[in-house]
């Protein structure tokens, strides 16, 4: 328990309920974490009981929890996002498909994305009709730009 | 051997006076103040071999390189295609990183049993000294229940997340337990072969030692000389008769010697006694990612290698919790 600062809030941080991450706040603003015992034996449990309850403790573990997963959500649904503007392909129909520069420039040496568009561009029958030398300067680009620039070399539609 | 309420000199009216209760507890806040100027028993950080125990810290590091050689002649192969993959073998299991922090000692100084005068008492109609258990029982016992109560007290030590808080002096600026975690931002597949062990600090722990702040006011309780003649008890004279008790009662006194150790949630510490300051979380990444790349060799699809690595991911999770506890014995 910490003199001289303000409590913030408490929440569990094991699934036994066996220990409490503890938030305070100085006179500089700056946070200070420590955990305590959840142990109504302990000294420490008893002051913070007095500051608040195990309810409200409870409450703050679950919206904590809530908050680690949206936050989990926004980083795959980002990364999703990225990816999708970047590889998707063109549908047989010829529909309109959102393409952004800035999205493709983002990836540009990104080494997994890079690698996913050879195979991708692999595929394409112009370039498995193309030369072992043209393959093989291909697998040794270094950026989804180069790439487009050989592909151009052999692709006609 | 008994709580004693010793005779003071009230100047008001001439005559000796017992304290009161509210008196005898300023006593035992005095007592507590000299404790806290100079405490018989002490931790120190140390670089190595603290006598309080070995705190482990884990973290993982990346596996070894798995390196494959391709022979799917139908193309080559994403690593979500799976283990079944032709051209992939699964990589290594992550290597647990196992730092030891052994960075408290505890020292018991070495004293004798104080041989002084002690206050007067009436005892019905006679005035005595007290005798050293007397003494004990009024004043230092109690003070020494309340250095272990688990609160903040002059010369007890408490664990804290950072080298300064206000009313506490840094044992050291070097923390006694460090825990730490593998910088997963520093993996990456284009990287492989990664260094295996890419260590972050999560956080820091230092040992602190609560500091006197203001000095208790005390009744100047009365002494008696050989001859019988009696007098008050010089302050200064009273303080180092209260410290000197203090201090060897904690190094000494059967069940109330100050000391420290670790309890933790795990099987190796199971010290009783109070929390002092924050718990000390050894954290670890609790799920794995494989990183791959190809290096391809020739134009041939069934000529390339595949190189995998196994990377800490996920979450940190807790995986064991030490606790500086202090308790009277």
């Amino acid at each position: 328990m910490l003199k001289n600062h303000k409590f913030l809030e408490a929440r569990y941080i094991d699934e036994g309920h066996h220990n409490v991450s503890t938030l305070w706040e100085d006179k500089d603003k700056n946070i200070v974490e420590e955990v305590i015992q959840a142990d109504p034996n302990q000294w420490q449990w008893k002051e913070l009981m007095k500051l608040t309850t195990i309810d409200d403790i409870l409450k703050e573990t679950v919206e904590w929890k809530r908050g680690q997963s949206r936050a989990f959500n926004r980083i795959v649904e980002e990364r999703a996002h990225a990816l999708a503007y970047a590889l998707k392909p063109a549908g047989p129909g010829g529909g309109i498909i959102e393409l952004h520069i800035d999205s493709i420039l983002k990836m540009n040496k990104d080494v997994d994305a890079l690698f996913k568009m050879k195979l991708n561009i692999m595929e394409l029958e112009s370039v498995k009709n193309s030369t072992a030398a043209f393959k093989k300067k291909l697998r040794k680009a270094k950026s989804l730009l180069e790439c487009f620039s050989m592909v151009n070399e052999v692709h006609k539609d | 051997m008994a709580i004693r309420f010793p005779v003071y000199y009230d100047r008001s009216n001439g005559s000796l006076k017992n304290i009161t209760e509210a008196e005898r507890a300023e006593i035992v806040s005095a007592a507590i103040y000299e404790y806290g100027a100079d405490p018989s028993v002490t931790l120190s950080r140390v670089s190595s071999s603290g006598n309080l125990g070995t705190l482990v810290d884990n973290r993982y590091k990346a596996s070894a390189v798995t390196n494959s050689e391709g022979d799917n002649s139908g193309g080559e192969e994403d690593y979500s295609s799976g283990s079944s993959s032709d051209d992939y073998d699964e990589p290594g299991s992550l290597v647990n990183v196992a730092t030891n922090n052994a960075h408290i000692s505890q020292t018991v100084a070495s004293l004798s049993s104080p041989n002084r005068a002690r206050p007067l008492y009436y005892d019905g109609g006679n005035i005595k000294h007290m005798s050293q258990a007397d003494f004990q029982d009024t004043f230092i016992k109690p003070a020494i229940d309340l250095l272990v109560d688990g609160s903040d007290r002059s010369g007890i030590y408490k664990i804290h997340t950072s080298s300064s808080e206000s009313g506490h002096s840094a044992v050291s600026g070097s923390a006694v337990f460090t825990d730490t975690s593998a910088d997963i931002s520093e993996y990456s597949s284009g990287g492989i072969e990664e260094t295996h062990d890419q260590p972050e600090n999560v956080q820091l722990y230092y040992l602190l030692l609560k500091t006197n702040e203001s000095n208790p006011t005390n009744k100047s309780l009365m002494m008696a000389y050989a001859n019988g003649d009696i007098r008050e008890f010089a302050p200064a004279h009273f303080r180092s008769l209260l410290r000197d008790e203090m201090r060897y009662a904690a190094t000494a006194l059967t069940s109330y010697k100050i000391r420290y150790g670790y309890d933790d949630t795990g099987s190796e510490f199971s010290f009783s006694g109070q929390n002092k300051g924050t718990a000390m979380t050894d954290k670890r990444h609790n799920s794995s990612t494989v990183g791959w790349r190809m290096e391809t060799n020739s134009g041939g699809y069934a000529d390339d290698d595949y190189l995998t690595q196994r990377f800490p991911a996920g979450s940190l999770e807790t995986i064991n919790t030490y606790r500086l506890r202090v308790h009277k014995e």
